[in-house]
């Protein structure tokens, strides 16, 4: 049977890191596949703005060359252990089942770097290819290389659209969130409810001490309940993708 | 609703053949907060749904016990209403075997949605918004419902399909670097999160660049007009999918 979560710190007030990458400082020729994503900033802005409103309290906010992957992976500074939601919006690329992030300057591959030593315990990648299903061994970075206290994983199998119309995803799981309804689901039909039909597939990530401990965390984990920190060594993978 | 592939370089073509098998569909003014609360009035379950601020699009949160027989009820009222508010037809969305995202593996759950997409004179909505979702999940369920509701038709013209290559070579700016172009035609309806006064047809296109050895991939989209009415300015009603995208 699931056991009930008890209460992390995250109910009263939500900690937030937000961040983004619009242009990309690349060698040539690479450089010219790195498309400008001139829309990057709207989604985690969105998020939060609806969340501060609610309470939420800012730990970072940074984007383009200030937002560094050393400043993410432990190298200078790990800004992503002082956050209960790390909010990442940018490029995204998945080969060999290995996930990594589009900063500006440089790629950073958070399963690799230990993300969730401290925090955060959701983290959405709003970018595209956070997992690759036609990999067989796509839940391994995430089951072998995380910390502790990350829980749960947003992001996209597959493409996802950045415009002005889609970053409204961000808005919408705000305030689905606040609407009381579980954080996988708040995400799930957020990028349902803002995406044009039949077009990207959201997918969220568990990170259980066993499969019950996953399955709760994917269906019943909110805001105001949210998961603690794991403590098997071990860790169960669980997704649910919005079909 | 489905999505072509099309040739980058020969959207005139595509357009030229959709405008060339029907006649232009009338644009449509969309009610205001008020008008919607009126039509409301004229049924005995508007009680049971929100009007929200920013779109006035219908919604309905509500926790339901799974053995209650409730959850069933709130599926057909949603779908009923959406049809109702705007006497739209629906047709259950497509949610598996979507052309443009990969299949999944069957160990993978997948959330409890159901969907239906509307239509208007055989015209299918082609925006986030037109449809009816309803989204269970744990005993929550959410019931959208953004088939806005028309208040006066207007005649319309077919853009000449010259133009609507035009404006779709300078939004994209020739940007076609190992990308496919997939298109559709039909009433661009916003999500629930954006205003929206008026209901036009549209050519809506995604620019994908998929998964390659090198790079990442992306993907955009955007909404060109496909008529024009008097009265009514170019874009009106394609909301922030009518702009520049790149």
């Amino acid at each position: 049977m699931p056991r009930r979560m008890t209460m992390g710190s995250m109910n009263t007030s939500p900690r937030l890191g937000v961040g983004w990458s619009t242009h990309f400082d690349r060698p040539w020729p690479v450089r010219i596949l790195y498309r400008r994503l001139r829309y990057a900033y709207r989604a985690p802005s969105l998020f939060a703005e609806q969340m501060i409103g609610a309470g939420a309290t800012i730990s970072f906010l940074r984007f383009d060359e200030r937002l560094l992957a050393e400043d993410l992976d432990g190298t200078q500074m790990a800004l992503a252990d002082a956050v209960d939601f790390l909010y990442l919006s940018t490029h995204g690329e998945n080969k060999s089942a290995a996930y990594k992030v589009a900063l500006h300057g440089a790629d950073w591959s958070p399963a690799s770097s230990g993300i969730g030593a401290a925090g955060p315990v959701i983290a959405v990648f709003d970018t595209c290819d956070l997992v690759d299903f036609s990999d067989a061994n796509w839940m391994d970075s995430w089951s072998q290389g995380v910390g502790a206290a990350l829980r749960l994983i947003l992001g996209f199998a597959g493409p996802a659209t950045v415009n002005q119309s889609a970053s409204l995803r961000g808005l919408a799981f705000a305030e689905n969130l606040q609407a009381g309804m579980p954080i996988a689901p708040s995400w799930l039909s957020a990028v349902q409810q803002t995406s044009l039909p039949q077009t990207d597939r959201a997918v969220a990530i568990a990170i259980g001490d066993d499969d019950d401990d996953a399955e709760y965390i994917l269906q019943q984990s909110t805001l105001s309940n949210p998961p603690p920190p794991r403590t098997a060594d071990t860790p169960s993978i669980r997704a649910e993708v919005c079909p | 609703m489905t999505w072509n592939e099309l040739p980058a370089r020969d959207i005139e073509s595509w357009v030229a053949q959709i405008q060339s098998s029907r006649l232009p569909p009338a644009n449509y003014k969309l009610a205001g907060r008020d008008e919607v609360l009126g039509r409301l009035k004229e049924s005995s379950q508007s009680a049971e749904v929100r009007v929200r601020d920013d779109s006035f699009t219908l919604e309905r949160r509500q926790w339901v016990s799974a053995e209650s027989g409730e959850l069933q009820r709130i599926v057909s009222f949603a779908q009923h209403l959406g049809k109702w508010i705007d006497n739209r037809i629906l047709k259950p969305g497509r949610g598996i075997g979507r052309p443009l995202v990969g299949e999944f593996p069957k160990d993978i759950e997948s959330a409890s949605v159901s969907s239906w997409e509307s239509s208007i004179e055989d015209v299918p909505s082609v925006g986030p918004g037109g449809r009816v979702t309803v989204y269970v999940s744990h005993g929550m369920t959410l019931a959208d419902i953004t088939t806005r509701v028309r208040t006066e038709s207007m005649e319309s013209r077919w853009r000449t399909p010259g133009e609507i290559a035009n404006q779709f070579e300078r939004i994209t700016r020739g940007e076609f670097l190992e990308t496919h172009v997939f298109g559709a035609f039909g009433y661009y309806e916003a999500s629930k999160y954006e205003r929206q006064s008026y209901l036009r047809t549209a050519f809506v296109f995604i620019i994908d660049r998929p998964t390659s050895r090198e790079g990442p991939s992306w993907r955009t989209s955007f909404a060109v007009a496909a008529t024009e009415s008097d009265g009514i300015p170019p874009d009106a009603g394609l909301g922030s999918a009518g702009g520049d995208c790149l």
